[in-house]
C-alpha cells in the first residue's frame, strides 16, 4: 500500500517537472525565434531605401518638366511647321534614348583575346549544377558570358554598349545559335570587342574589382584587354525592329 | 531499487533544467547587449515614416507624369489628324518612345514565373536557386523570339538595365524585390511560349532545378521606365 502511494507520488512529480521543462523550452524557443525578424532591417538599409526613393522622385520630376516643356512648346508654336519641328526634336530625343542614333563620348574598348600561355585544363560541366555563369565548354565564349559581362559593365557605369559594332538596345538578345553567337539577328565572330561609353577609370577599376579578368581566364582561358578612349563612337542600332504587338497605353485612369 | 531509478530521473531532469536556465540567462544577456537604444529605435521609426512619405509623393508624381504624357499625346494626335507629315513623324516617335521604355505599353504576351526549388535533390544547392544569369537567360530567349518589351518584377527593361541578385532578392534598375521572379513580355504569345519549350531550350535547362512556369496572356501591360536611363 505504502509502496503504491510512493509510486504515484513519483509519477506525479515527474509529470510536473516534465511539464515545466516543456513550457520553458517552448517559451525560450519562441523568444529566440521572433526577435530576429523584427530586428533584421538595419538603419543603413533604411537609409539606402530612402535615398533610392529620393533619387526616383528627382528623376520623375525631371521627366515631368521635360514633358511640361514639350507641351508648352507645342502650345506656343505659331503654325504647323513650327509644331512639327518641335515634334521632330522630341523624336530625336526619344531616338537617342532608344539607341537609334550614334553616340560619341569618353569610354573604353574591351577585347576578349586568346590567352597565349598554356591552357588550364577545364572540366566539361554538362549540367546546370556548374553555373554560374559559364556553361558548357572550355575555350569558347558563350552568350551567357557576354551577357554577364555587359551586365557588369552597365552596373559599373557604362552608358551605351556595342558588341562587335552592334549597338545593344532594350530588346537586344545575345544568344548562341549553333556554335556562333548572335547579337539580335547578326552573327558575330571572335575576337569579341565591346565598346562602352562612360567614365573610363570607373569602368576599368569597377570591372577589375568584379573579377572579370579572372573569370574569363579561368572559365574560358581568355584574356581581357581594356583600353581607355577619349573619343569613342558607339554606332546606332541598325537592325530591323518592327513593333506589331505593343501599343502605348492611352486610356485614362489605369495607371 | 525504485529510489535509485527515481534519482536517475531526477538527475536527468535537473541537468536539463540547469542547462535551460543558464542558456536562457546567456541569451538574454546577449540580446541586451544587442538591443538598440531608445534613440536608435526612434531613428528607425523616423526613417520608415519618411520612406512611406516619399513613396506616396512619388506615386503622385508618377500620376502627374502620366497626365503630362497624356496631354502630350493628345496634342500630338490632334496634329497628326490634320497633317500627314505630323502623322509620319508621330508614328516614328511613338515607336522610339516604346523602344526606349518612355511610355507605359500594353499588348498580348506571356508571363514567366521563376522560383527557387524548395527541395534540392543534390548537395549542390546553388543550382536550385534562381540567379541573375538565369533571369537573363530567359529574357534573352524571349527577346530572341521577338519580344518587343519586357519587365522583370514590374521594372521595365531598357538598354541600361542591370539585373543583380543579392541573396533571395533581385535588384532590377536599382529596385529591390523578392521571389518569385515574374518576367512579363509583350509579343506573339504562341511564339514566345514555344521558344521557351524548344527541345534543349529553357525548360529543359531548368528541368528539375528551378521551378519555371509560363502563361499566355491576351493582354499584359508594362510600366514605363522611371529613372535616368543612361543609354
Amino acid at each position: 500500500m505504502k509502496n503504491l502511494v510512493r509510486k504515484r507520488k513519483i509519477t506525479f512529480i515527474l509529470t510536473l517537472i516534465s511539464a515545466i521543462i516543456g513550457i520553458m523550452l517552448a517559451t525560450q524557443l519562441q523568444s529566440n525565434l521572433t526577435p530576429k525578424v523584427t530586428e533584421s532591417r538595419s538603419i543603413t538599409e533604411l537609409r539606402g531605401t530612402l535615398l533610392k526613393e529620393l533619387e526616383k522622385s528627382k528623376s520623375i520630376l525631371s521627366d515631368i518638366s521635360k514633358y511640361d516643356q514639350l507641351n508648352y512648346q507645342y502650345e506656343t508654336a505659331l503654325n504647323d511647321r513650327e509644331s512639327i519641328a518641335v515634334m521632330k526634336e522630341e523624336l530625336q530625343r526619344a531616338k537617342k534614348l532608344a539607341g537609334l542614333v550614334p553616340l560619341e563620348d569618353r569610354g573604353i574598348v574591351l577585347r576578349i583575346e586568346d590567352n597565349d600561355s598554356a591552357p588550364t585544363p577545364v572540366e566539361y560541366p554538362t549540367e546546370r549544377g556548374n553555373l554560374p555563369p559559364s556553361g558548357e565548354s572550355s575555350g569558347v565564349v558563350l552568350d551567357d558570358d557576354l551577357r554577364w559581362l555587359v551586365n557588369e559593365m552597365l552596373a559599373n557605369g557604362a552608358k551605351a554598349i556595342s558588341i562587335n559594332g552592334n549597338r545593344l538596345i532594350s530588346t537586344s538578345s545575345i544568344r548562341n545559335v549553333g556554335d556562333e553567337i548572335q547579337v539580335d539577328t547578326k552573327t558575330i565572330q571572335p575576337p569579341y570587342e565591346i565598346k562602352a561609353l562612360g567614365e573610363p577609370e570607373t569602368l576599368i577599376s569597377g570591372l577589375k574589382l568584379e573579377g572579370v579578368e579572372n573569370f574569363f581566364l579561368q572559365s574560358v582561358n581568355k584574356q581581357i584587354v581594356m583600353e581607355e578612349r577619349e573619343h569613342l563612337v558607339i554606332p546606332a542600332f541598325t537592325g530591323e525592329k518592327t513593333i506589331r504587338f505593343m501599343t502605348p497605353v492611352k486610356a485614362k485612369g489605369d495607371s | 531499487m525504485r529510489i535509485r531509478k527515481f534519482h536517475l530521473y531526477l538527475t536527468f531532469v535537473m541537468i536539463s533544467t540547469g542547462f535551460l536556465i543558464s542558456n536562457s540567462i546567456e541569451m538574454t544577456r546577449i540580446k541586451n547587449i544587442d538591443r538598440r537604444s531608445e534613440n536608435q529605435w526612434q531613428q528607425e521609426a523616423q526613417l520608415n515614416e519618411r520612406i512611406i512619405e516619399e513613396r506616396e509623393k512619388n506615386r503622385k508624381l508618377e500620376e502627374q507624369l502620366m497626365n503630362a504624357q497624356r496631354q502630350t499625346a493628345k496634342v500630338e494626335e490632334a496634329m497628326a489628324d490634320h497633317q500627314s507629315e505630323a502623322a509620319t513623324v508621330l508614328s516614328e516617335l511613338e515607336q522610339a518612345r516604346m523602344l526606349a521604355g518612355l511610355v507605359q505599353v500594353e499588348g498580348p504576351g506571356v508571363i514567366v514565373t521563376m522560383r527557387d526549388n524548395p527541395k534540392p535533390t543534390s548537395t549542390n544547392v546553388s543550382a536550385y536557386i534562381v540567379h541573375e544569369g538565369d533571369i537573363w537567360k530567359v529574357v534573352n530567349e524571349l527577346l530572341a523570339a521577338g519580344a518587343e518589351g519586357i519587365s522583370v518584377n514590374g521594372q521595365r527593361l531598357v538598354s541600361g538595365t542591370v539585373i543583380r541578385c543579392v541573396g533571395p532578392t533581385v535588384i532590377v534598375n536599382g529596385v529591390k524585390s523578392a521571389a518569385p521572379f515574374e518576367i512579363t513580355a509583350i509579343g506573339d504569345p504562341a511564339v514566345l511560349e514555344g521558344a521557351l519549350h524548344l527541345p534543349g531550350g529553357i525548360f529543359d535547362w531548368f528541368e528539375g532545378f528551378v521551378e519555371i512556369d509560363v502563361t499566355k496572356k491576351d493582354l499584359v501591360s508594362l510600366p514605363a521606365f522611371v529613372g535616368d536611363n543612361k543609354g
